[in-house]
């Protein structure tokens, strides 16, 4: 064989040499890989797994671009080695790649309930226009939990019904900030994770019936640093799920109800900070705590007093081994982790009730949101992570901005960690507002809010933002309904509208669309210049 | 027998259910309803020809392709019987000249070979060896390429 080839080899070439009108290989040019058409390129690539085509991603940008391409992503999801695997995150990226592989981490995990069929481009603008969810579109999302059934778990997966997503959700959080994926639990006792990138489906796309708990008293929701585990209080119950395949993986019961929940990023595994009334307390979960009678300070509960009712605990990476506490009293109180009990620093604040807190990069400090004589106060405290000796004096470098923070009480806090000065607070009369947090709080804009002219109504809560770094958009929580900021630079025709598809959400899509225009106009007076930021609330 | 004709001009004499294998060859002779004339293939050349030919009468015997299960010839992905694999020794440039004809003259089961082939040359390698192999130009930005890195840095130990 070999010889025959050889000769076929010299005898190609002098039939080049006297007849150079090869059309197939474009003359004399003999072809390649990478000058074969693309659908022959795409025959080949079918033949190969995942990983030998994430090689391909990085051969050149003609292979990468045919190595992406939907029709060999779709095909390897029907017939992979991952088909009936339980790694949710690879059969999830497996049906969604190419468009959503980008920024999806190692750390996510997530069940995923779609069906096989991933709607081809053509068919996602349809749905996309026509009244989604509709009960027909939702069973396709549907996978055959047939693997979960045989796990024997008290929590079943329950497939998404045919039912609208009417519920409301009660907290949420990001799953990885840099990815935009949110995890929550819904008052139709659900724990689900969302993808803010899928505003065309709009839906969430794994769920779990939390059938223990009774999801209207669920207080705070947390996940831990690295997206793998979610911490869930609701009452006097404190459960921890597995985010990578939804399921409970313990529960505590503390002796009074809880009002929030912090995990400790550097205590690993798991070692999280639970506020109740009166105490802080420091549950590790991997001891048994059964019952509420073994507090206070057995097993795994240590329990530090708290002067009145906490609603804010923060333990942040960016704040070395300490957690903090505010709530309706009137100071900032840390503890040391290691030394648990022991209170490092108390810093005087006098607000009312202080609802958000947020650690400042580099362990500069907290700042905190909340309420003072019935408006909105914004505060901070400096060198909180530094021993003071004496009891509620004021930190040494602190700013309080309690004139021109809000009309109402600020409930939610971010910083977005594409700036490193800006802060975003939520009120409870719907406006998301920008502060400078560098030097003073000074208010700097209101991205969404009465200012702007969008919403008159002073009953939207904005209980929760949650920044998604990559993307420069933040998922936000207003009265229990998922949404969506996009926050750009202005270029007001670029604006990305994105309209919920709710038929029976009628008044808020009207509401959204003044929000939105509200918004173009805003940005075309350019009302800041610093940061020329623009925002739009995408209805998710 | 059938004759037919390369673009250099070289003829071949084929028995006809050998020619069959191709399903552009079979519609020319159904549409011409004449066995005895040229059939022209303007698009592969004598040697390349030769080879498919040479294909097609080893194969002109295999039962017609099933109805196709994708799914399970994606599994065997490595599975070339083993005739086929020595036919497939040839050098790069031939290869894909047979891919490209079997293309053209839609010869699926040809195709599925030859694509399988190269499907197993880039089985196993790094970004660097598959440049390599085929002679691929890197045209990625060290910027871009951390990027793609980074946003595939889950798929790593898969």
């Amino acid at each position: 064989m070999g010889s025959m080839s050889e000769h076929r080899k010299t005898r190609r070439r002098s039939v080049n040499e006297k007849l150079s009108s090869n059309p197939q290989s474009g003359g004399m040019v003999p072809p390649t890989l990478s000058t074969l058409p693309s659908e022959i390129l795409t025959l080949i690539f079918r033949f190969l797994q995942p990983r030998d085509l994430f090689c391909l991603f990085l051969v050149s940008r003609y292979i990468k671009f045919i190595a992406s391409s939907a029709s060999i992503w779709q095909r390897l999801t029907a017939a992979s080695e991952f088909a009936d695997s339980e790694d949710y995150i690879t059969r999830y990226v497996l049906l969604n790649a190419p468009f959503r592989i980008r920024g999806l981490r190692k750390s996510q995990k997530a069940i995923i309930e779609y069906a096989e069929e991933y709607p081809a481009s053509d068919r996602m603008s349809e749905s996309y226009n026509c009244d989604y969810p509709g009960p027909q579109d939702e069973k396709r999302f549907v996978l055959p939990s047939k693997a979960k059934a045989a796990n024997g778990n008290s929590q079943s997966l329950h497939p998404v019904g045919p039912v609208k997503e009417s519920f409301n959700i009660y907290g949420i959080d990001a799953l990885d900030a840099s990815v935009g994926m949110v995890i929550g639990t819904a008052d139709d006792c659900t724990v689900r994770i969302w993808d803010l990138r899928d505003s065309v489906r709009g839906a969430s796309f794994a769920q779990t019936r939390n059938s223990e708990l009774d999801a209207v008293s669920a207080s705070d929701v947390k996940v831990d640093r690295c997206g793998r585990r979610l911490w869930i209080s609701a009452d006097n119950v404190l459960q921890e799920w597995d985010c990578s395949t939804l399921q409970k993986v313990s529960q505590t019961v503390v002796d009074k109800s809880i009002s929030a929940v912090s995990p400790d990023p550097h205590a690993v595994p798991q070692t999280v900070f639970v506020a109740t009334q009166d105490r802080l307390l420091c549950v590790d979960t991997r001891l048994p705590m059964s019952s509420s009678s073994c507090l206070p300070a057995s097993g795994g509960c240590q329990t530090a007093a708290v002067p009145g009712y906490p609603v804010c605990v923060l333990a942040s990476s960016f704040s070395p081994r300490t957690v903090s506490v505010a709530g309706r009293f009137p100071s900032v109180l840390t503890y040391d982790t290691r030394k648990f009990p022991a209170i490092l620093n108390s810093a005087y604040s006098g607000a009312h009730s202080l609802c958000a807190m947020h650690a400042m990069p580099n362990g500069r400090g907290i700042v905190a949101a909340g309420e003072y004589n019935g408006r909105g106060t914004l505060e901070f405290y400096g060198n909180v992570f530094a021993q003071s000796t004496s009891w509620n004096t004021p930190a040494p470098s602190r700013w309080v901005n309690r004139y021109t923070a809000s009309r109402s009480s600020l409930l939610s806090l971010c910083q977005p960690s594409w700036t490193s000065e800006l802060v975003l607070a939520g009120s409870a009369d719907g406006a998301i507002r920008c502060f400078d947090a560098s030097l003073d709080g000074t208010y700097y804009r209101e991205l969404m809010g009465t200012e702007t002219g969008g919403l008159s109504s002073d009953s939207i809560m904005i209980t929760r933002i949650l920044p998604i770094s990559d993307h420069r958009t933040a998922a936000v929580l207003v009265d229990g309904k998922l949404k969506v900021l996009e926050i750009g630079s202005p270029d007001d025709d670029d604006i990305i509208e994105t309209e919920d598809n709710n038929s029976d959400e009628t008044p808020d899509m009207i509401m959204q669309r003044q929000m939105d225009a509200n918004v173009r106009q805003a940005v075309r007076r350019e009302l800041f210049g610093m940061h020329n930021l623009n925002a739009v609330l995408v209805s998710f | 027998m059938v004759k037919l004709t390369s673009s250099d001009g070289e003829s071949f004499d084929v028995e006809k259910d050998v020619a069959e294998r191709s399903v552009l060859i079979k519609n020319m002779i159904e549409d011409v309803g004449d066995d005895s004339t040229e059939i022209p293939i303007p698009n592969v050349t004598a040697n390349v020809l030769k080879k498919v030919l040479e294909w097609c009468e080893h194969h002109k015997s295999d039962p017609a392709p099933a109805t196709e299960d994708d799914t399970d010839a994606r599994k065997k992905s490595t599975d070339i019987d083993e005739w086929d694999q020595k036919f497939m020794q040839v050098d790069q440039e031939m290869l894909f000249e047979i891919i490209l004809a079997a293309n053209y003259l839609d010869i699926k089961a040809l195709l599925e070979v030859g694509c399988k082939t190269v499907a197993n040359m880039i089985k196993g390698k790094t970004p660097e060896e598959i440049r390599r192999t085929f002679n691929i130009q890197n045209d990625f930005t060290p910027e871009e390429e951390a990027q793609i890195r980074r946003e595939n840095e889950w798929a790593e130990d898969r």
